[in-house]
This record gives structure tokens, C-alpha cells and sequence, in this order.
């Protein structure tokens, strides 16, 4: 039962770090490399706020708008501009992820710190016991692909996504502002990091190269998705599982190299990922 | 001797004389920085190869150099299971021989991340971006765990070769980057550099030349893994350290900043951006190391996003500007009249292409319907149709084996018959299928000369030093030079063209593949009445010379003219063929024409 709990907090905890990645990735065709700088924000963020004596839930909330602040000015200033140059997105957002960590060194010093669990204590699943932070996180990531689901599928706002994504042109001469859609999309993605690193923060150790592994396989995983919502998911369940069995039965320095490798294998005999889109 | 050439040489003496006179003028200390910044220059150099020159971002290019600098630690150390470096072996043979492997393993591992991440689809520049980097914060833990071979958190130590001095050392780097730096340049420059520079400009378009763009993806990537393996295992030599930090995330984006700033797809930038870049680094990040690595990647996104190529090549404008001196001429290039015979061909009236039951869709829009056709050597093929009809996407299945259409396709060429389902589009355009696209799709830095030069190669690898001065090119290909403005202008890069100029090349590179089958995308487009008459000839001397045209064409009147026979493709289905007279009078083509709904 342990094995199977440890594997939800796997693929939850995969989740919650690579939505706001996949949003970026899906409408702005950009994989943004400072995603990893964006979640360190979002957890000193975090840090700060705790320190100031914001309880949990609300220092959560403040951590991802101050996230997606930062966002914007990354798109205002940066990301805006090379939106025809793909290749150099990779690079810019790549140097943005090194000043943003660079920051938090200057800032809070590049020591480790702790962050307090907000809940202590066990709860029993079908006769193990299990952190209650850690279902707690199972819950978040569930909801969080649950509430994407609906908005996308259901809202207006989820409409307008769909055109940009499907047809940027086309819906750009229906009348749809996709600038200011690209700007909102890079600011929620952002503060999707920032949540994620805020939600993390409690049980990961807070350094200021906070999230690199685990965004390195996020990476792959938004890649793997094919650019879909039910490929996304199906990504991380593959991603995850693999990890967490490997780390359980054999190695968990190595089990990231398997699930790089594994992801790359994937890649290459299907390009187009694991979605079930029909191509 | 020239002005120039005394420049070059003024130039080159100076060069010497500040390379050898620099130990005299530095410390110990600096001496062996410079030393340091040497190798990172043969670093940078390697990966402005990989990523300036073939438009391969490689995020993790400290892979390849740590791999070199462990394989010389691991030559050289005995260590206990928990990593304590036990002792050291200290023979000059065990530091080549671990160079060697390093060298080896490094290209071995980047030959297998080619072949898995340059996959024959339309790669995704982000890819090889991720895997990169994924490797490369891969190997940073991994470093810290396998401390047998490692010495894991401490890494390995004191195995440097201390027979030589410092001043030995640096004369040496010294050396080795002058001979690295020289190779690169005379590989760019080559008809190979060619190559390189069109897959980083449009990668799509060189496949339909008959490159075999993965083939050449993986070989520079591989070179590039090697020197810096070299670099890396040199530096381990001279320093007798090595450490997780060499293969990190930190150090690859450090040789991204060098080759940035420098100015990538230069060469003497990205050593220029090294040398001084790690040179003040070194110094400064002692008295300040966040802030300057602050600076660093302020300077890095800033590069990127404003001054994308990067330092050095604005910077030699604003000199030359100066010096009051216009851009110097490249190499210049000229077509001449081929001695070659003309390819054999098969005969006249013979089927080339036999096209039957094609179905093809986008997703759930079905284009294609069931198309039958043939095409017979010696014949100029016009399929007309109104817009929709599904004319683009047939080129498009034509060419690509590994479009998903049902129905089949042969080919019955010179060498043999070629099934097109499965083949990538290099072999297919190999095998003798040429083809000109709708809207010009060219090469940003290559010359019209550069880009019938790649044409006429066919796909095969061209010299890795030699740089081809006169291009033999088939009469039919001066032709259309001239006919369409183009000649006089063999040196212009290929942007600076107009709309018509551009058509005009497209054109030319196609035929000067000499393929058998050549397909034609409304190639007439942007061109003069006048030219349209002469292009018109030039297509029939080739028919006549038994190549086999397929046309897509909206003038009637000029289909009327050059055509053997037409056919009309309609609602995804071939509704009427025969001769142009034949099919003008006919009822579906005035209808389509005309705009009346076919019922």
C-alpha cells in the first residue's frame, strides 16, 4: 500500500510541477527553461512570508502572485520579444532561470532551509499510515488536472485557449487579443510554478537550485504530452511510476537517469508523444 | 602582395608575437589561468560548431568536457570504494592514453544521444535542448553517488603531470587551440560548412536536396562531444582535479555565455568570448562571486534577446566601417558548363511514377480520395485544379514516404524501382525526385551560388576542407540563371533577392540536382511574360532531353503552351486528363474555373 501511496505522491508531485509548464509550452510553443528559476521564487517567496508569520494556506496564495509577478516582467521584457526566434526562447529563459537563482543567492544566502509541514501527523489509508502532508499533495495535484480539465473544456476562457492553441492566426483575426492571451498564459504559468514550488517547498529542503531534478523530468514529461491535456497526465503516471519503482527496487541516484532515458526511447519511435490524438 | 593579404599577415605576426611574449608578461598565477582559459577556448570553439554552425542547442556541452576530465582522473588514480584517491600513477602515457578514452567515450555517448534525439520527423529544436540538459543535471548526481570511479562528493585530485612547467603548459594550449581553432575555420569554410549553415537555416528544405540531414546532425554533434573531450582532458592533466562541478548545469551555461557573447557561428568569437570571459571570471568571482555570476546571466539574456549575433560581429562592422572599408567579397563563386554527360534517363515514354488509390487527410479533412495517375519519362505533366483541390498535398506525398497515405507509389528510375511508402524525403529526392516549392524556401546566410552549389551535390557529403570556386552546373541550369535575372549576382546572399529572383533560384537549385522526375510547384509565379516565355523553353529542352516534369500551374494559356498532357484534380480525385486542348473544352474544368459548383 506504501509502494502505491509513494507512487501517487510521485505522479502528484510531477503534476503540480509541470502544468504550469505545459500551459507555457502548449500556447506559447515555448518550453520555458526558467521554470526551474520561477519555482525557487515561489518558495522563498514562501519562506519569507512564513517567516513573517503568514500561516500556510494564505503565504501559498501570496507566494504564487508574487511568482506570477515576476513572470510578467519576465514576458514583458524578455519572452514578448522572440516570440519568432524559438531557439533563442530556449536560451533566454535558460539565462533567466540563472539570474533568478543568482537573486535568491544574493538574498537569503545559498544555505539550506526548512520549512515547517503545515500539518503534522498520519492519517490511516486501508491500514497504512501515511503523512498527511503528502495526501494532502496527492489531493492538490488531482484537483489542480480536474480544474484544468473543466476550465479548458467548459469556459470561455477555455475556448479562447483552445483557439489560440489549435490556430493562432485564425483566432487571432476572430478577434482574439493573443497578445494580451500569451501575457496572461506565461503570468498563470508562472504562478503555477510558483505555487508548486511553494506547495513542495515543506518536503523537498529549500536551496536556491530548489526543483532542478525534478524539473529536468518535467521537461520530458511536457514534451512527452504531445501537447495534450490527457497526455500530460499519462506522461507523468509513466514518468513517476518508473522513478518511484526504480528508486524502490534498485537505485534512486540512477532512477533519474532510467526515466530520462526512458522518456528519450519514448520520443524517439513516437514523436508525438503519449497523446491519443490521432494523427 | 595584396593590401589585404598584408593585413592578415600584419595581423598574424602581431598575434604571435603577443602569444609567445605573454608568459614573460604575466605572473605564474595569471600564466596558468590563461593556460585554463586556452582549453575553455577549444570548449567554446566546439560547441559554436554544434550550436552557431548547425543550430544544435546543446544545453549540457560540459558533459562532454567533464567525460574527458574524469577519463584522464580515472587513468591516473586509484581510489577506495568510499572515493579516497589512494594513489597516483604519474607516466605522461597514462594522461594521453586517458585523454584518448575520454575522447572516445564522449563521442560514443554523443553518438548515441544522436541517434536517438535526431529523428527523421520534424525535429523539435527543443528536444536535443531538454535531453541536453537532462543529461547534464543527470550526471552532476550521478558524480556524487558512483564515488568508486568518481571519488564522489571530492572528487578525484592530485594527478597532474608535473614534468612541465607552467610557460611548457601554455605554449602548448597554445598550440593545440592555434590547430583546433584552424581545423574549425577550414570546416566551416568548406563545402561542408555549406551544409551545416543550410540545416541551421531550414533544415527541411536540405533533406529535399538529398542530404541526409540526421547523418550530419550526429557527425558534427559527435565532433563537437570529441574536442571538447580533448579540451577537458587536457585541462585534467594540467590541473589534476577533477569534480561533479566540470559536468554540471553551471559550467555548460558558462560555455553558452562564452560562445553568445562572442558571437556564435564565428569561430574566433566564441575563443575571443572564452578566453576573456573566464579570464576576468576568474578573477573576479574571488571578490565577488554571486554578483558576477549575477552579471553573467544579465549579460547572457541580453545578448540573446538584442544582440542575438552576439559581440564580435557588430563590433568588426563598426572597425571596417571605420577603416572606411566596405563588407570584403567571400569567396566568390561561378557557374560554369558541366563537362558531364547527361544523366541517363530512361526511355522516352516509359512509366516513371505510377500513382494509384492515393488517400491522404489532415486528421479528419480528407484531401486526397483515391488519386491514379503515371507519369512517363519524357513527358511535361500539368495537373491544374482550383485551389484545395489537393495539388500541394500530392507534391507533399509524393516526396515524403513517410506521410501517412494509403495507396501506393513507384518510382521506376535509371537505377532501379523505388517503392516511395517509408522512405524520408532524402532518400526519396536521392533516389532522383526533385522539386521546387510554392512559396521560395531558401537559406538566410547562403549565396545563390552557396545554394546551386548544395543542389547539384545531390545529397552527398562534400568535402570537409575543400571550398568549391567553379560550380559545374547543366546548360538548363545557366538557362534559367540567366533567364531570370540571376546571373551577375552568383555572390548575393540569398535574402537580398527579389520575390521573382528568389523563384528564379528555387528553380535553378531543382534542376541542378539532374534529377529524373522533377516536380514543380507553380514555378512560374513572380516571373515577367517574358521570362515565363523562356523558363517555358527551358522546360521543354529538358523534356526533350527525356527528364520527366510534373507542373502545377493556374495559367492555362501557359499550360496550353509547354504541357504534353494535362490532368484535373478535383475534390481530391483526378476527374479529367488528357491533352491541354482536350481538357480546356472540358465541362469540369470551366466549372472549376469558372466557380460554378461541380455537382
Amino acid at each position: 500500500m506504501s509502494l502505491t501511496l509513494d507512487t501517487l505522491v510521485a505522479i502528484a508531485t510531477l503534476i503540480l510541477v509541470v502544468t504550469g509548464l505545459f500551459l507555457i509550452f502548449g500556447l506559447l510553443h515555448v518550453v520555458n527553461l526558467a521554470h526551474t528559476g520561477l519555482m525557487a521564487v515561489g518558495v522563498y517567496a514562501e519562506v519569507s512570508f512564513r517567516g513573517h508569520g503568514v500561516s500556510f494556506w494564505p503565504s501559498l496564495v501570496l507566494a504564487a502572485l508574487v511568482t506570477g509577478a515576476v513572470g510578467g516582467v519576465i514576458e514583458f521584457v524578455v519572452i514578448r520579444r522572440l516570440y519568432a526566434r524559438p531557439l533563442d526562447t530556449i536560451l533566454a529563459t535558460w539565462g533567466i532561470s540563472l539570474v533568478l537563482v543568482q537573486c535568491i543567492v544574493e538574498i537569503y544566502g545559498s544555505g539550506q532551509r526548512f520549512l515547517d509541514l503545515p500539518t503534522v501527523g498520519a492519517t490511516t489509508v486501508l491500514g497504512t499510515p501515511y503523512s498527511n502532508y503528502r495526501l494532502l499533495l496527492i489531493v492538490l495535484g488531482a484537483s489542480l488536472v480536474a480544474a484544468l480539465a473543466l476550465i479548458v473544456r467548459f469556459t470561455t476562457v477555455g475556448l479562447t485557449i483552445r483557439a489560440v492553441m489549435t490556430n493562432e492566426p485564425l483566432a487571432r483575426s476572430h478577434g482574439i487579443n493573443t497578445v494580451r492571451v500569451r501575457q496572461l498564459t506565461f503570468i498563470t504559468g508562472a504562478a503555477l510554478a510558483g505555487f508548486a514550488g511553494a506547495v513542495l517547498g515543506p518536503i523537498q529542503g529549500v536551496d536556491p537550485n530548489f526543483g532542478a531534478t525534478l524539473v529536468a523530468t518535467g521537461f520530458l514529461a511536457v514534451l512527452l504530452s504531445g501537447r495534450t491535456l490527457v497526455g500530460l497526465v499519462l506522461s507523468c503516471v509513466v514518468l513517476a511510476t518508473t522513478q518511484t519503482l526504480f528508486s524502490r527496487y534498485e537505485n534512486a541516484v540512477w532512477a533519474n537517469a532510467v526515466v530520462i532515458g526512458l522518456a528519450v526511447v519514448i520520443l524517439r519511435f513516437r514523436p508525438q508523444g503519449l497523446s491519443l490524438r490521432r494523427t | 602582395m595584396s593590401r589585404a593579404r598584408l593585413t592578415w599577415a600584419a595581423g598574424g605576426a602581431a598575434l604571435v608575437v603577443v602569444v609567445l611574449g605573454m608568459p614573460h608578461l604575466l605572473g605564474t598565477y595569471y600564466l596558468s589561468l590563461l593556460t585554463e582559459s586556452l582549453l575553455y577556448g577549444i570548449v567554446a570553439l566546439s560547441l559554436d560548431l554544434v550550436w552557431g554552425y548547425t543550430g544544435i542547442p546543446d544545453l549540457g556541452h560540459a558533459l562532454w568536457f567533464g567525460t574527458g576530465a574524469l577519463a584522464v582522473g580515472m587513468m591516473t588514480t586509484d581510489v577506495d570504494p568510499t572515493g579516497l584517491v589512494l594513489g597516483v600513477h604519474g607516466g605522461l602515457g597514462r594522461h594521453i592514453a586517458g585523454v584518448a578514452i575520454g575522447m572516445g567515450v564522449a563521442g560514443a555517448v554523443a553518438l548515441g544521444v544522436g541517434l536517438l534525439s535526431f529523428s527523421q520527423g520534424e525535429s523539435d529544436p527543443f528536444y536535443i535542448a531538454i535531453v541536453t540538459l537532462a543529461l547534464t543535471v543527470v550526471a552532476g548526481t550521478l558524480y556524487t553517488q558512483e564515488t568508486r570511479w568518481t571519488g564522489g562528493d571530492n572528487g578525484l585530485f592530485g594527478f597532474a603531470y608535473h614534468k612541465f612547467s607552467g610557460t611548457t603548459w601554455y605554449y602548448i594550449c597554445a598550440v593545440l587551440l592555434v590547430v583546433v581553432a584552424a581545423g574549425a575555420l577550414a570546416l566551416v569554410r568548406s563545402d561542408f560548412g555549406l551544409v551545416m549553415r543550410a540545416i541551421r537555416d531550414n533544415q527541411r528544405r536540405v533533406r529535399f536536396f538529398g542530404t541526409n540531414v540526421e547523418a550530419v546532425k550526429i557527425g558534427v554533434f559527435v565532433l563537437g562531444a570529441m574536442l571538447a573531450a580533448l579540451g577537458g582532458g587536457v585541462y585534467a592533466t594540467i590541473v589534476g582535479f577533477v569534480s561533479a562541478p566540470l559536468f554540471g548545469f553551471l559550467f555548460s551555461t558558462q560555455i553558452l555565455i562564452w560562445v553568445a557573447v562572442g558571437g556564435r557561428g564565428t569561430i574566433i568569437g566564441p575563443i575571443i568570448g572564452a578566453v576573456g570571459l573566464s579570464f576576468v571570471t576568474s578573477k573576479l568571482s574571488e571578490s565577488y562571486p554571486t554578483e558576477w555570476s549575477l552579471f553573467l546571466g544579465l549579460l547572457f539574456v541580453a545578448v540573446v534577446v538584442f544582440i542575438p549575433d552576439g559581440v564580435l560581429p557588430p563590433a568588426v562592422r563598426q572597425v571596417r566601417r571605420l577603416l572606411h572599408r566596405r563588407r570584403p567579397p567571400g569567396l566568390s563563386r561561378a557557374l560554369v558548363p558541366s563537362p558531364r554527360a547527361r544523366p541517363e534517363l530512361r526511355p522516352r515514354g516509359e512509366p516513371v511514377t505510377v500513382v494509384s488509390e492515393v488517400e491522404f487527410a489532415y486528421g479528419a479533412l480528407e484531401v486526397l480520395r483515391g488519386v491514379d495517375f503515371e507519369m512517363r519519362a519524357g513527358e511535361l505533366l500539368c495537373i491544374v485544379g482550383p485551389n484545395g483541390a489537393g495539388k500541394s498535398t500530392l507534391l507533399n506525398v509524393l516526396t515524403d514516404g513517410k506521410l501517412p497515405a494509403r495507396g501506393s507509389i513507384s518510382y521506376f528510375f535509371h537505377r532501379g524501382e523505388v517503392v516511395r511508402k517509408g522512405q524520408p524525403i532524402h532518400r526519396i529526392a536521392r533516389a532522383g525526385v526533385a522539386r521546387k516549392f510554392q512559396i521560395p524556401h531558401l537559406f538566410d546566410s547562403l549565396t545563390v551560388a552557396e545554394t546551386i552549389l548544395l543542389a547539384s551535390r545531390k545529397g552527398r557529403i562534400p568535402s570537409l576542407w575543400r571550398r568549391t570556386r567553379e560550380i559545374p552546373v547543366a546548360r538548363s541550369v545557366l538557362d534559367i540563371v540567366g533567364a531570370t535575372g540571376l546571373d551577375g549576382r552568383e555572390d548575393t546572399p540569398s535574402p537580398a533577392l527579389a520575390h521573382g529572383l528568389k523563384q528564379g533560384l528555387e528553380l535553378a537549385a531543382a534542376v541542378s540536382v539532374r534529377p529524373e522526375l522533377l516536380l514543380l510547384d507553380e514555378p512560374t509565379a513572380g516571373l515577367t511574360s517574358n521570362e515565363r516565355h523562356v523558363i517555358g523553353d527551358v522546360f521543354r529542352r529538358l523534356v526533350e532531353a527525356g527528364m520527366t516534369i510534373v507542373l502545377i500551374e493556374h495559367d492555362l494559356d501557359f499550360v496550353a503552351r509547354v504541357a504534353d498532357r494535362v490532368i484535373v484534380l478535383h475534390g481530391g480525385k483526378v476527374v479529367e486528363s488528357g491533352t491541354p486542348a482536350e481538357v480546356s473544352a472540358s465541362s469540369v474544368v470551366r466549372e472549376a474555373y469558372v466557380g460554378t459548383a461541380v455537382t
